[in-house]
């Protein structure tokens, strides 16, 4: 136990050591801010709601006041006394300051205590390069700091393989290796660079990164995960990343290519980006609940992939740590809440061509459609000519359906579909007289939701609640007419007229069997025109209690202010006709998949702030807009109104903060750590970069480089510090064990997509097929039997077995087993980071499952065909293959007499599979060099 | 073994040894794992060591089941009293429309300490007096999905990690060649939220909780390839160590000696796991005990299961029997469909709180037996009688663990709407099972993007009225 005990407090002081303080004062961002951050600013930081004793110590103001005098200083005071009532941290929040962070303040003060805003927020220092590689430069320097020096470069053999699985996801073929060792001069491996970086692998290795990055699927999530197609959207990555799309466009267009001026169809793909958030299907799953969530995941995920900040935790308050305030938050959320999808449907979806007759085709059917979409809302908007829609937004149904409004002034009736109900919508319509009301019922949704998609109005009721009166008052209607009424009582049914909805007709109510494919309508007439003063409330109640799910499904409440009169047709047959015409353009659709893209909704919403961040408790409004912590150093200037703004914000020269973000994930992916360990939290209580200026000069060089992925690769590529070996020693690990000094390279497992694709290619089965619907490799049975809708996975056959992992199908209820025991994650969030795990599960996966087994039969069979004279032969030969090196004497002994046995208990073949399978399971075939 | 954090410690610091990660490296790790803050939060008294959840899925009926209310019979067919419903969230229901519903089931008093359990649970009514119930319970999420993730994570929102990782992430395991957390399954279908109600979400990959199959292989790729024998199999594991450890010599790189270890514990799983699942040396008096019937996959078995893994060092088990959502609907109601339900765990729970007291387990055992959130006194106008779901108010068991025995926490108003004493939420339950683990909720921390996080979140009191 004091062993343990000695070991942890060791190592916590040693977390503080490696800062050289040096004889300069210590830097406000670099030490002092880290120190407030950790032990003050939850109680006097940016919430203004947890502030303790209206002290506030982030900012400039706040700090002086304490801070400027020296050893006087109130600050000081309170950290170092030993009274538990003048203590602070208090005793009961915290064990308080160490003698070091204490020694770090009074210097600070002492020499000052000048501040300057946080590190990740100010500009690019813009450090200047002078060394033959800048960042060699960079890693050099801090090194001889240090007294430590950089590795050898690694091996010719290791390097070139560590290279492909970093670009492609799969070690060098057996002639790329060969012919790279025949010239592994500087030269040849820039050439190689460049090669691999403009390789379709490459695009498909760096995009499942990104599917990580946006929490793709190819389900809904929820209970039921349904399937969904969106795979489009993820080749549109695949190839952005080969063609090296620039970034800062690949960021438009994914924020907002829908918005671009003149957006292309690859544009509007590219919006699938955020749509990849989750679908409720679950039967009484409310909308506007879960479209909610959808928009505060997009929010949270586009900060922590572009800002590395945690803006989620803005959600219910004021950041407790960073500079977000709550109401910035939903400045964000303001951004995102104006698009058309719904939290409970896939819509709205975009045709995807690939061929150019198809794209012809597809251009042809979407005209044809929005033509016959505008006729159709033209030919209604004139049928109702002479009322006005009313939509009031309390709109309910008992027993638990929900009442959607619809841009077009409509509901749809979606969620619980209970046997009985009645709706009820209510609000003040405005000073004036009603005379009438209309309800026209709509066959797109509707018109009812019993099994033949009949309702029965049984009563209509109309209610007003004078302004200032405590009762409502029933308003008589004394006349009904619709335009069509199901009369089959010449069947031994029965007539269900119109006037039977009338309160107390003691009749059946209004039904239209069997014309349930076009639009009808049904008029009531008031006793006498009522008039309304501002603020006098109106209810309507429509009682549907027939049974049997005889409700509606779909439709639109309109008032008039004179009764129209029944001399018209109060279906217009222009109106039915539209329809009609509509639905046959939507029958024609070509059979073209259909991915999920991003659209502004018809009509804006208002954005609320959610108090304590409930969806249920709409505070004030709020206007869009980014934090103005972040929004400092601008270079062009403006108001960001929308997201094309917000992409274009994201993307300006002076965002810093961006630059530095995506170039830290860019140096994450190739060495393993970011120079900021904390990828996903730039703010406040992150870590600070362990190289500051050779961060800033890769996020320049994004921008110089016109925000190029390829360029800013190939500079950590061709660097020494990425080339060097990652051979080390155990002083050096227990120096530096997470390798933050960069003095070697570091040795890291393959994720389970690396380490099947690395199979497929030795056993030479790889199909190399590019994009695509999403097929299925095998796994074990079973594996899908837990989720409530069973899916069923067929394994795909021939060479579709064998494509590359990206294009493996994902449920998002019951990921692939393979990949998941590798730590590819749950697509139910963001993932900017996978953080390895180890765990027998992975050694039994590798050992026993049945993917690697019928990989390793496959393996086996090529091993068995290769021309050789002996088991050593065949054995160096297969060693060669699958890790691109002969083994040594005492490697090839032990896989010999492993060859033997199995070869005496089973035969040839098995003996070869048996050789097979402990090469895919050695940790040089499951590690990056 | 008594001090399971030295346990894990021990072999994190055999593995760092192994590895050639020095001390001070080794401190590293533990500080960046958050162990630091483990040490922190272990309370000096400990009186449970495991933890048996067995969760009732899609919320069990508590006003069927423990909760007679004499008002609500006679309420039967009223609406609900305006002085009730004042301020009342509702589920699905219409709250001024529908109305109370009595319950159809006969209530009798039990045991010495005399808690009323319904005719539908024979076998746990017989156990009373071993049983701690929460009458007071209260939930927030009205839905399934969220209301099973908060009272697994304490969140309603996907993200944080299950109760279960958040006990091995403090304690650590005692199973030498099993996982520490176990999730087993039975019911016509899984649990509605899936992986994250037992994940580890921020907190280290190896305290997630593995979930055993519900048929076949318990584990996956447990079983070796068609064709390989247990010789080939060991000699190839052999083979692949012999290998690591060649690799290991000539990079000097522990990630290489680390696999040799775990390539170990995978091949003890291959042999311990199908031990664990042979029922076979259990007596027909347990089999019997548990109603296991034929043995196939069920509740029974799982609690079998249960029993099997804590003897063998798992720290958290925890199944979930689904399909208690009932609201009227056909195949869905209160009454054959709940009564098929309550047959099919009513003996085994019993039986298991009897196997677990005999062998000297329920002592450190703690068994938690409950829903997700409870059901309405209203009624639900559907094709059958049914309740929706119902958050103010539900019930919830305990046993063992350290928890009073023959007690009653909490009480419900005179319709079992709302507690009027002894109110106790999901964070006041998470806080008290921590404390009887030893740990306390409030120390429980781990960092993750700047902020400290707990299961608890900022709620969360230990009830100490339930404690022995």
């Amino acid at each position: 136990m004091s062993l343990l005990l000695l070991l942890i407090g060791t190592s916590l002081l040693g977390a503080q050591a490696p800062q050289v303080p040096g004889e300069a004062p210590p830097g406000w961002s670099e030490e002092v801010r880290p120190i407030l951050a950790e032990h003050c600013f939850e109680c006097h930081g940016p919430d203004p709601e947890t502030r303790a004793a209206r002290l506030r110590l982030d900012t400039e103001d706040g700090l002086i006041r304490s801070a400027r005098d020296g050893a006087e200083s109130e600050l000081l005071y309170r950290v170092t006394s030993t009274d538990d009532f003048d203590r602070m941290p208090p005793p009961e929040h915290s064990a308080g300051l160490t003698a070091d962070e204490v020694d770090v303040l009074s210097r600070w003060m002492e020499a000052g205590a000048t501040w300057e805003p946080h590190w990740a927020y100010a500009p690019l220092s813009e450090p200047a390069a002078d060394a033959a590689h800048p960042i060699d430069g960079f890693v050099q320097a801090r090194l001889e700091e240090e007294g430590l020096s950089a590795a050898p470069l690694a091996a010719p053999r290791d390097l070139i393989r560590r290279l492909h699985l970093d670009l492609t996801g799969m070690p060098p073929s057996p002639e790329d290796l060969a012919s790279f060792l025949e010239d592994p001069s500087e030269v040849a491996y820039a050439a190689r660079v460049d090669e691999l970086l403009a390789s379709t692998a490459f695009g498909e290795h760096w995009a499942r990164h990104w599917l990580d990055v946006a929490r793709y699927a190819d389900s809904h999530g929820f209970t039921i995960d349904g399937g969904r197609t969106i795979w489009p959207w993820r080749d549109w990555v695949v190839h952005a990343i080969a063609t090296d799309l620039p970034f800062d466009q690949f960021t438009m267009d994914q924020l907002a290519g829908d918005l671009t001026p003149g957006a292309t169809r690859a544009q509007r793909i590219a919006t699938g980006f955020h749509r990849n958030t989750q679908v409720n299907q679950e039967g009484g799953a409310k909308d506007e609940e879960n479209r909610v969530h959808a928009v505060i995941d997009r929010v949270a995920t586009t900060g922590a992939v572009w800002l590395g900040a945690t803006v989620g935790c803005a959600q219910c308050h004021t950041h407790k740590f960073d500079p977000i305030t709550q109401a910035e938050f939903f400045g964000l959320y303001a951004l995102f809440n104006t698009t058309a999808d719904s939290g409970v449907s896939s819509g709205p979806t975009m045709l995807v061509p690939r061929t150019a007759e198809e794209a012809s085709k597809a251009l042809a059917w979407e005209a044809g459609w929005t033509d016959a979409d505008a006729a159709w809302r033209a030919a209604w908007d004139a049928a109702g000519a002479g009322w006005r829609v009313w939509q009031p937004r309390r709109a309910t149904g008992s027993n638990g359906p929900e009442l959607r409004a619809e841009p077009d002034g409509s509901y749809r009736v979606v969620g619980q579909s209970p046997i009985y109900s009645t709706y009820v919508l209510e609000d003040a319509p405005g000073a004036g007289p009603l005379a009438a009301l209309r309800l026209e019922v709509l066959p797109d949704g509707g018109p009812g939701r019993s099994g033949n998609r009949n309702f029965v109005l049984q009563e209509i009721r109309v209610e007003r609640l004078a302004a200032g009166a405590e009762d409502w008052s029933p308003l008589p209607l004394t006349a009904a007419r619709a335009d069509f009424e199901q009369d089959t009582s010449a069947d031994g049914g029965h007539h269900y007229a119109v006037a039977g909805a009338l309160p107390g007709s003691g009749l059946r109510g209004w039904a239209i069997k069997p014309e349930f494919d076009a639009p009808h309508a049904a008029e009531f007439i008031l006793a006498e025109p009522v008039e309304f003063a501002e603020g006098d409330r109106l209810r309507v109640l429509l009682q549907q209690e027939h049974g049997a799910r005889h409700t509606l499904g779909r439709f639109r409440m309109l008032l008039a202010g004179e009764d129209p009169g029944a001399d018209r047709d109060l279906v217009p047959a222009a109106w039915k006709e539209a329809w009609t015409a509509r639905r046959a353009q939507a029958r024609r659709r070509p059979g073209l998949p259909m991915t999920m893209v991003m659209e502004e909704r018809e009509v804006p919403r208002e954005t609320r702030r959610f108090h304590r961040g409930s969806f249920l408790d709409p505070r004030e409004p709020v206007a869009p807009g980014v934090p103005a912590a972040l929004d400092r150093f601008r270079a062009e200037p403006g108001p960001v109104t929308d997201r094309l703004d917000l992409a274009r914000w994201l993307m300006d020269p002076g965002n810093a903060l961006v630059q530095r973000v995506t170039v830290n994930r860019w140096w994450q992916q190739l060495m393993g750590a970011g120079l900021v360990a904390t990828e996903n939290d730039f703010g406040l209580r992150g870590a600070r970069p362990s190289h500051p200026e050779l961060l800033d000069w890769l996020a320049a060089e994004l921008r110089d480089s016109g925000y190029s992925r390829r360029h800013v690769l190939r500079q950590i590529l061709l660097s020494r510090t990425y080339r060097q070996t990652a051979l080390t020693d155990a002083a050096l690990l227990e120096r530096d064990p997470d390798n933050a000094l960069l003095a070697r390279q570091t040795r890291r497992r393959l994720s389970g997509e690396q380490l099947r694709d690395s199979m497929l290619l030795a056993a030479g089965v790889l199909d190399p097929k590019v994009g695509g619907p999403p097929v299925q490799p095998p796994q074990p049975e079973g594996v899908y039997a837990f989720t409530q809708n069973r899916k069923n996975w067929k394994p795909s056959e021939g060479s579709a077995r064998h494509r590359r992992s990206l294009y493996t199908r994902i449920w998002r209820s019951a990921a692939f087993p393979f990949f998941t025991t590798f730590d590819t994650p749950a697509a139910n969030v963001t993932c900017t980071r996978r953080v390895p795990s180890r765990s027998p599960l992975q050694a039994l996966a590798l050992a026993n499952d049945p993917l690697v087994v019928e990989l390793a039969a496959a393996f086996g069979a090529r091993i068995g065909a290769l021309e050789a004279a002996s088991d050593d032969a065949r054995i160096d030969a297969a060693f060669q293959l699958a890790l691109g090196r002969p083994p040594a004497d005492a490697e090839r002994e032990r896989l010999a007499s492993h060859v033997r046995s199995v070869r005496e208990a089973r035969g040839e073949e098995a003996a070869w599979f048996a050789l097979a399978r402990v090469l895919f399971n050695l940790g040089e075939f499951t590690h990056r060099p | 073994m008594s001090e399971p954090l030295h346990h894990l410690s021990r072999r994190s610091i055999l593995r760092a040894g192994a590895s050639g990660i020095g001390a001070l490296a080794l401190g590293d790790l533990l500080a960046r794992d958050g162990l630091a803050d483990v040490q922190r939060a272990r309370l000096p008294v400990a009186k449970a060591k495991r933890v048996i959840w067995l969760f009732m899925a899609g919320a069990p009926s508590q006003l069927e089941l423990f909760e007679p209310k004499e008002t609500l019979q006679r309420l039967d067919g009223q609406p609900l009293p305006p002085s009730l419903s004042a301020g009342k969230r509702f589920a699905f229901i219409d709250g001024e429309r529908a109305k109370l519903l009595g319950t159809k089931r006969t209530f009798t008093r039990h045991g010495e300490c005399g808690a009323p359990v319904s005719e539908l649970l024979p076998n746990i009514a017989g156990i009373v007096d071993k049983l701690c119930f929460l009458r007071g319970m209260q939930a927030k999420e009205i839905n399934h999905g969220p209301a099973k993730l908060f009272m697994n994570t304490g969140s309603g929102q996907f993200g944080r990690p299950s109760m279960g990782a958040w006990s091995l992430y403090g304690l650590g395991s005692e199973a030498e060649d099993l996982p520490g957390f176990v999730v087993l399954r039975s019911g016509g279908r899984g649990p509605r939220g899936g992986a994250p109600l037992w994940g580890n979400a921020f907190l280290p990959t190896n305290v997630a909780g593995t979930p055993f199959r519900a048929q076949g292989d318990p584990v996956l790729d447990l079983a070796s390839p068609e064709g390989v024998g247990a010789d080939e199999q060991s000699d190839f594991f052999a083979a692949v160590g012999d290998l690591d450890r060649i690799a290991a010599d000539r990079t000097g790189d522990p990630a290489f000696r680390d696999r040799v270890k775990t390539y170990e514990l995978a091949h003890r799983m291959q042999t311990s796991t199908p031990d664990l699942i042979d029922l076979s040396g259990e007596t027909q008096e347990t089999r019997d005990l548990y109603g296991l019937g034929d043995g196939r996959p069920s509740f029974a078995r799982n609690c079998l299961l249960a029993r099997r893994l804590v003897e063998r060092g798992t720290r958290f088990v925890q199944l979930y029997h689904t399909d208690w959502d009932h609201h009227g609907d056909p195949g869905n109601h209160l009454g054959e469909p709940l009564e098929r339900r309550c047959k099919e765990v009513d003996r085994a729970t019993a039986g298991l709180i009897l196997d677990l007291e005999r062998r000297g387990l329920l002592e450190d055992t703690l068994v938690v037996w409950g829903g997700e959130f409870g059901r309405t006194p209203l009624g639900e106008v559907r094709d059958f009688v049914g309740r929706d779901h119902h958050v103010s108010a539900f019930t919830l068991f305990m046993a063992g663990g350290g928890i009073k025995p023959g007690h009653s926490y909490g009480e419900t108003d005179e319709i079992g709407f709302a507690p009027v004493q002894g109110a106790m939420d999901v964070h006041d339950l998470h806080a008290t099972i921590l404390h009887q683990l030893g740990l306390d909720h409030e120390k429980l921390t781990f960092r993750f993007q700047g902020r400290d996080y707990r299961l608890t979140d900022v709620h969360g009191r230990v009830i100490r009225d339930v404690l022995r």
